[in-house]
C-alpha cells in the first residue's frame, strides 16, 4: 500500500525527473508537448474522442477555454488564496465586449481584445478594491454576488440585447492561413491554445518573482505577510486583476467563435466548475489545473453516450476524487510544511529565477 | 421605481416578507450551525432542503393518503396530516444531512484536507442529489396538495394576513426557541458550542467530536427539513432545482447576520425576507437579487463579518 | 524509468494508429445502414421537461410508421440529440451531428438560442430540419435554405394572445409579466405593441421566482383587470395560484409556454378560466385516440408534442416516397406538403409555415378547451 501510494504521487516523480534532465531534454520534451498540443485536433482517435459531440469543438469549449480559465483562476484562489465564487463575471465580459463592439463598430477582434481585458481587469479593480479586506468565506458571497449581479444587469438591459443575448458576433479576421469560420473549430483552438500558452509562461515568471512570494505569504498566513511589510493589499487586488484579465481574452475569444451569446450562458455553474477544476487538479500547481480542467471538461463530453445519469456520473466522480485525493490529482509541492530540499526543488526546478 | 406602492401597501408587503424571512431563517440556520463548528460552507445544504420538500409530498400522498384533487382536510385529520408531513420532512432532511457530512465531509476532515477540497466534495454531492432528483422527477415540477384550506384571518392597514403564512411565523419561531434551548441548554448543545469555540480543547475536554459533528448536520437538517415542509404548504410546489434559489437567498441571509451566528442567521433570514420583499415592490421582481446583494456588500463593508459578527456563541479565535 | 519509456513508446504508437484508422472511413460520404431521424432539444438540464415532450413526440411518430412500413430502412432508434436548450452546449455538438452519415433529417432544435448556433453548422452539412417550437423570427436567416418551422412565429402569437384578452374582456386594463427569457420577452413585446393604450403595469419575474408577492400588489394597486403572463407553465402556476389565493379574481392569459396539462395539475382550481393562446395544439385535443394511444405505449404527450409528431411524420413520409439522402429529403419537405395533426405542413420560401392558426384555449374543468382559431 505504501509503496503505491509513493508511485501515485506523479508530482514529485515528475519534478525529479525534470530537475535531473539536462538542459536539451527539457527544451526537446517542451517542444514535443507544445506539439502534440496543437497537433491535438488530428488525434481525433477512438481512445480519446467524444461521442456525441464534435471532437475539434470540444478541444475550443469546454476543454480549451476551461483549462484557459482555471489558470486565470488558480491565480486568484491557488496563488493568493482568495476564494472568488464570481469568476464567471470576467468571461462575461470580456464576451460581451466582443460582442457589443464587434456588431456595433467597425473595430476587429485583434482591437476589441486589449479593450475587453482592460474592461475585466477595469472590473477586477472595481469588485476588488473595496471587498478585498473581507476574509474567506465573506469574499466567496461577495464574489458569487459579483457574478450574478453581471448576469441579471446583462438579462434586464434591453440596449444589451436582454435575455436575448447579442448574435451576429464577427469572426476574427484571417490570419496567414487560418480562416475563423464557425465550421472549422481548430484556428480558434490553436489560437487559445497560443493564449494560454503564453499565460502560463507569465504566470510562471510572475510566481518566481516577488508577486508570487508576496502571494504565497498572504496565502499561508494574511497578518504574518503583512507584518513582514508586504503591501497585501495591493497583491490582492493584483491577484484579482490578473484572472480577471485571463478570464476576459477567454470571453472575447469564445464570443467570436460561438457568434452569439445570451446571459444565461454566464451562470453560477460556470463559477462553479472552473473552481472545481483548480481544485479537482491540484490547487496552485499550473500543471494539475490543467489536467483538473480538461478532466471536468472533457469527461461529461466523453460520457455523452450515458445520456441522462451522465451528470450524476460526474457529480459522484468528484466526490469520490476529492475523498480520494483532497490535495487533487497533482497537488503543488508542499512548502508550506517544513521540506529541507525546498529550495533545491525551486532554483533548479522551475529554473527562472536567476 | 415604484415608492408609491411600498407606502401603500406596506403591511401586506411586510407581512408576507416576514412569512418568507421565516423560511430562509430557518434555512439559514443550518449554514450557521455547520460553519460554525466546521467553519465550513456547507454547499450541499440546499438540497437537505430540497429533499425535505420531496419528503413532505410523499408523506402527504403516500403515509396520509391525500390525493392532488381532494378537497382540504379540516379539523383533527388535517391537523394530524400537517404534523406527519412536518415530522416526515424534518427526519428525511436530517437524515440527508447526516449522511452528506459522512459522504463529503468525514474523510476529508480526518485526513486533514483543505477547504477548498472539501467545499468540492460538498459541491459534487449537491450536484449528484439534484441530478438524482431530475432523474426521478423526470425534471418536472410536483405539485403538493391543498391540506388546508387558505383562508383570510383578518386585515389590519390593507394587509390581508392569511392563516397559512401565520402558522409558518409561528411555528418557525418555535423551532428556532427550541434551537436555542437545545443549543444553550442540553449536554450536547454545550458540545457544539465548545467545538465552535475551540476544537481542539473541546477534544482535549473529552468532547467527542464526530458526535458532535453529526448533532450539528442533524440539527441543521432538521431546521431545513421544517423550512421544506414551510416552504411546501405555502407556495405548495417544488422541483429539483428548489434548493438552488433558496439555497443562494439562506446563505446570503447567513452571511448578512454573521456566519457561525445563531442571531445573525435568524436576523439575516427575516431582514432578506424583507428585503427581497420591498425591493421587489419598489424596484421590480427582477432586481431584487441585486438590491439584496448590494445591500449585504455595503454592510460587508462596514463591518467585516456581518451584522452580528462570527461565532456560534460569543467570540471564536 | 526504462519501463516507463517502453509504455510511453508503445502508446504514442497506439495513438498514432488508431488515429489513422479513424481517419479512413470518413472519406465516403453515404450511409451503409439504416437511415436516422435525429431530435435536438433539451434532454437534460433544467430545461429537459419541454424536451422530453418534443422526443416522445418523434418517438411515437417513427413507432407508428415502423408498425405500419415493416420494410422501411429506417433505425427503430431516435438518434438524441441533447444540447440541454444551451448555446453552449450545443456548439461542438451540432457538427458532430451533422457529420453523422446516416443522419438525413432533424426534428428541433427545440430553443431558438441553440437553433442559431446550430442552423449555419446544418446548412454547411444540407441537413434538412424542422423545429417544432424555436419561434424567434430571425432564425431563417440563420438556416436558410433547410430551416422550417412547424409553428408560428412570435410576431403572430402575440398580437394573438392580446386579442384573445381584448375579445373576452370588455374595456380591459392589462397587467403584463414575464420570466425574463429570451422567449417571454420577445412574446410580451408584440402582446403590448398590440395592447397599445390598454396596459396599465407591468413587472419582470425571471426564472426561479417563487414568490409573487410584489407583482400581486402592483397588480392589485394598478387595477388591472386581466394579467397576460409571458413564460413556461411551472413558473406560471406558480404565479396564478398566488394571485388566486390573495383573492384577486381577474382574467389571467399566457401563452403556448404555458400550454401543458402539467400546468393543471400544478395550479389546480386556480387553473380554471385560464386563458392561453399557443400556435400549437395538445395531443388530447388534436387526436384523443392518438393520444390515448402514446399514453398506452408509454409516453405522456405535453406541450409541442403534436408538432414534433408532425415534423417527424413529415420525414417519415419522405423516406417513405423514396428519398433517402439529405438533400432529397429536404427537397420534400420544402416543396410537397403534410397532412399533419396540428395542421398542413406547407412551407413557404422562408421555411415557415403558412396558413397556420394561433388557437385560444380555456381552461374548463380542468381540461385544456380549444376555442378555435383567434380571428385577426
Amino acid at each position: 500500500m505504501a509503496n503505491l501510494k509513493s508511485s501515485l504521487n506523479l508530482r514529485d516523480k515528475g519534478a525529479e525527473y525534470w530537475e535531473r534532465s539536462p538542459k536539451w531534454r527539457r527544451v526537446a520534451l517542451s517542444i514535443f508537448f507544445i506539439a502534440i498540443c496543437y497537433a491535438l485536433p488530428f488525434l481525433n482517435n477512438p481512445l480519446i474522442n467524444t461521442p456525441g459531440s464534435d471532437f475539434q469543438s470540444v478541444l475550443f469549449y469546454p476543454v480549451g477555454m476551461y483549462v484557459l480559465m482555471a489558470i486565470g483562476l488558480n491565480i486568484v484562489v491557488g496563488k493568493s488564496g482568495l476564494l472568488d465564487l464570481g469568476y464567471v463575471a470576467f468571461f462575461a465580459i470580456g464576451a460581451y465586449t466582443m460582442a457589443i463592439l464587434g456588431t456595433k463598430t467597425a473595430l476587429n477582434f485583434w482591437e476589441i481584445l486589449p479593450i475587453g481585458v482592460g474592461l475585466a481587469m477595469l472590473s477586477g479593480v472595481l469588485l476588488g478594491t473595496p471587498t478585498l479586506r473581507l476574509r474567506g468565506d465573506y469574499l466567496a458571497i461577495v464574489t458569487l454576488g459579483f457574478g450574478e449581479i453581471v448576469r441579471i444587469f446583462a438579462v434586464n438591459t434591453d440596449s444589451i440585447g436582454g435575455s436575448r443575448g447579442i448574435a451576429g458576433i464577427p469572426t476574427p479576421p484571417d490570419f496567414f492561413n487560418a480562416k475563423f469560420t464557425i465550421l472549422d473549430p481548430k484556428p480558434y483552438y490553436w489560437l487559445l491554445l497560443t493564449f494560454t500558452l503564453l499565460i502560463i509562461w507569465m504566470v510562471r515568471r510572475m510566481a518566481a518573482r516577488r508577486p508570487g512570494r508576496a502571494w504565497d505569504a498572504i496565502r499561508q498566513d494574511d497578518d504574518v505577510a503583512q507584518l513582514m511589510g508586504i503591501n497585501t493589499r495591493k497583491y490582492k487586488v493584483w491577484a484579482f486583476v490578473l484572472g480577471a484579465a485571463v478570464a476576459g481574452v477567454g470571453g472575447v475569444v469564445y464570443a467570436s467563435q460561438i457568434l452569439s451569446i445570451v446571459p444565461d450562458q454566464f451562470n453560477l455553474n460556470i463559477s462553479i466548475l472552473i473552481l472545481a477544476c483548480v481544485v479537482f487538479g491540484g490547487i496552485g500547481n499550473v500543471w494539475g489545473v490543467i489536467l483538473g480542467a480538461v478532466l471536468l471538461a472533457f469527461t461529461p463530453e466523453r460520457i455523452r453516450f450515458l445520456s441522462q445519469p451522465r451528470i450524476l456520473v460526474f457529480g459522484i466522480a468528484l466526490v469520490v476524487m476529492m475523498n480520494l485525493r483532497p490535495d487533487g490529482i497533482l497537488p503543488k509541492k508542499k512548502r508550506e510544511h517544513f521540506d529541507p530540499d525546498w529550495h533545491t526543488v525551486e532554483e533548479s526546478g522551475e529554473g527562472e529565477i536567476k | 421605481m415604484d415608492f408609491a406602492l411600498l407606502r401603500d401597501a406596506f403591511w401586506g408587503l411586510t407581512f408576507d416578507g416576514i412569512a418568507l424571512g421565516a423560511i430562509y431563517a430557518l434555512i439559514s440556520l443550518g449554514y450557521t450551525l455547520v460553519y460554525g463548528v466546521l467553519r465550513l460552507i456547507n454547499f450541499a445544504h440546499s438540497e437537505v432542503f430540497m429533499i425535505g420538500t420531496f419528503a413532505a409530498l410523499v408523506a402527504a400522498s403516500g403515509i396520509m393518503g391525500v390525493k392532488v384533487e381532494d378537497d382540504p382536510r379540516t379539523g383533527g385529520s388535517m391537523i394530524l396530516t400537517l404534523l406527519v408531513c412536518l415530522l416526515v420532512a424534518m427526519l428525511a432532511s436530517a437524515i440527508t444531512a447526516v449522511l452528506v457530512e459522512i459522504v463529503a465531509y468525514r474523510r476529508l476532515r480526518q485526513r486533514g484536507a483543505t477547504k477548498l477540497a472539501t467545499l468540492i466534495s460538498a459541491i459534487g454531492v449537491s450536484i449528484s442529489l439534484v441530478e438524482l432528483f431530475r432523474i426521478i422527477t423526470d425534471s418536472l415540477p410536483r405539485e403538493f396538495p391543498r391540506i388546508m384550506e387558505k383562508t383570510f384571518l383578518f386585515s389590519y392597514a390593507g394587509a390581508d394576513i392569511r392563516n397559512d403564512k401565520v402558522i409558518v411565523i409561528i411555528a418557525a419561531g418555535l423551532m428556532m426557541f427550541a434551537l436555542e434551548r437545545f443549543i444553550t441548554k442540553t449536554r450536547l448543545g454545550k458540545g457544539i458550542r465548545a467545538v465552535s469555540m475551540d476544537e481542539n480543547t473541546s477534544t482535549l475536554m473529552g468532547v467527542n467530536i464526530n458526535r458532535v459533528i453529526t448533532v450539528t448536520f442533524f440539527a441543521g437538517g432538521i431546521m431545513a427539513g421544517a423550512a421544506a415542509f414551510f416552504y411546501i404548504l405555502v407556495y405548495e410546489n417544488t422541483s429539483f432545482k428548489v434548493g438552488f434559489f433558496l439555497g443562494i437567498s439562506a446563505f446570503t441571509a447567513a452571511v448578512l447576520g454573521g456566519i457561525g451566528n445563531l442571531k445573525g442567521a435568524l436576523f439575516g433570514g427575516f431582514a432578506l425576507g424583507l428585503m427581497e420583499t420591498w425591493t421587489s415592490a419598489v424596484f421590480g421582481t427582477a432586481w431584487k437579487a441585486v438590491i439584496s446583494f448590494i445591500i449585504l456588500v455595503l454592510v460587508l463593508l462596514i463591518k467585516p463579518t456581518g451584522l452580528f459578527g462570527e461565532s456560534i456563541q460569543q467570540a471564536r479565535v | 524509468m526504462k519501463k516507463n519509456r517502453v509504455l510511453a513508446v508503445v502508446a504514442a504508437v497506439a495513438i498514432a494508429t488508431s488515429s489513422f484508422v479513424a481517419f479512413a472511413p470518413s472519406a465516403s460520404a453515404a450511409c451503409s445502414s439504416k437511415l436516422k431521424i435525429a431530435y435536438q432539444g433539451p434532454l437534460t438540464g433544467p430545461e429537459a421537461a419541454l424536451g422530453i415532450n418534443e422526443l416522445n413526440g418523434v418517438k411515437f411518430a417513427l413507432k407508428r410508421f415502423l408498425a405500419a412500413n415493416k420494410s422501411a430502412n429506417v433505425d427503430p432508434v431516435v438518434y438524441e440529440v441533447d444540447d440541454q436548450g444551451d448555446p453552449a452546449v450545443a456548439g461542438p455538438i451540432a457538427p458532430k451531428v451533422a457529420a453523422e452519415e446516416c443522419v438525413v433529417a432533424l426534428v428541433g432544435p427545440a430553443y431558438s438560442g441553440a437553433s442559431k448556433v446550430s442552423l449555419p453548422v446544418y446548412l454547411s452539412a444540407g441537413l434538412p430540419i424542422i423545429t417544432p417550437s424555436a419561434t424567434n423570427p430571425t432564425l431563417p436567416d440563420f438556416g436558410k435554405s433547410i430551416f422550417h418551422r412547424a409553428v408560428l412565429t412570435d410576431d403572430y402569437q402575440g398580437p394573438a394572445l392580446a386579442r384573445l384578452v381584448t375579445s373576452r374582456v370588455k374595456n380591459a386594463k392589462v397587467f403584463l409579466v414575464n420570466d425574463a427569457s429570451d422567449y417571454a420577452v420577445g412574446l410580451q413585446k408584440t402582446v403590448d405593441i398590440t395592447l397599445a393604450g390598454r396596459v396599465v403595469g407591468k413587472d419582470v419575474t425571471p426564472t426561479g421566482t417563487t414568490d409573487f408577492t410584489a407583482t400581486i400588489a402592483k397588480i392589485k394597486k394598478s387595477g388591472a383587470t386581466a394579467v397576460i403572463y409571458s413564460g413556461y407553465f411551472s413558473q406560471a402556476a406558480v404565479f396564478v395560484k398566488q394571485l388566486r389565493d390573495s383573492g384577486s379574481k381577474i382574467v389571467f392569459a399566457s401563452g403556448d409556454g404555458t400550454l401543458d396539462n402539467q400546468f393543471i395539475k400544478l395550479a389546480r382550481k386556480a387553473a380554471e378560466g385560464v386563458l392561453l393562446s399557443a400556435p400549437a395544439i395538445p395531443m388530447e385535443t388534436a387526436s384523443p385516440k392518438l393520444a390515448a394511444e402514446m399514453v398506452k405505449a408509454g409516453w405522456t404527450p405535453g406541450v409541442y408534442t403534436t408538432e414534433s409528431y408532425d415534423a417527424a411524420n413529415f420525414f417519415l413520409e419522405a423516406i417513405k416516397a423514396g428519398n433517402t439522402d439529405r438533400a432529397s429529403i429536404n427537397k420534400y419537405v420544402s416543396t410537397k406538403s403534410s397532412k399533419g395533426l396540428s395542421k398542413v405542413l406547407k412551407f413557404d420560401a422562408q421555411g415557415e409555415v403558412s396558413g397556420a392558426d394561433v388557437n385560444g384555449f380555456v381552461i374548463k374543468n380542468g381540461k385544456i378547451v380549444l376555442l378555435g382559431a383567434i380571428k385577426a
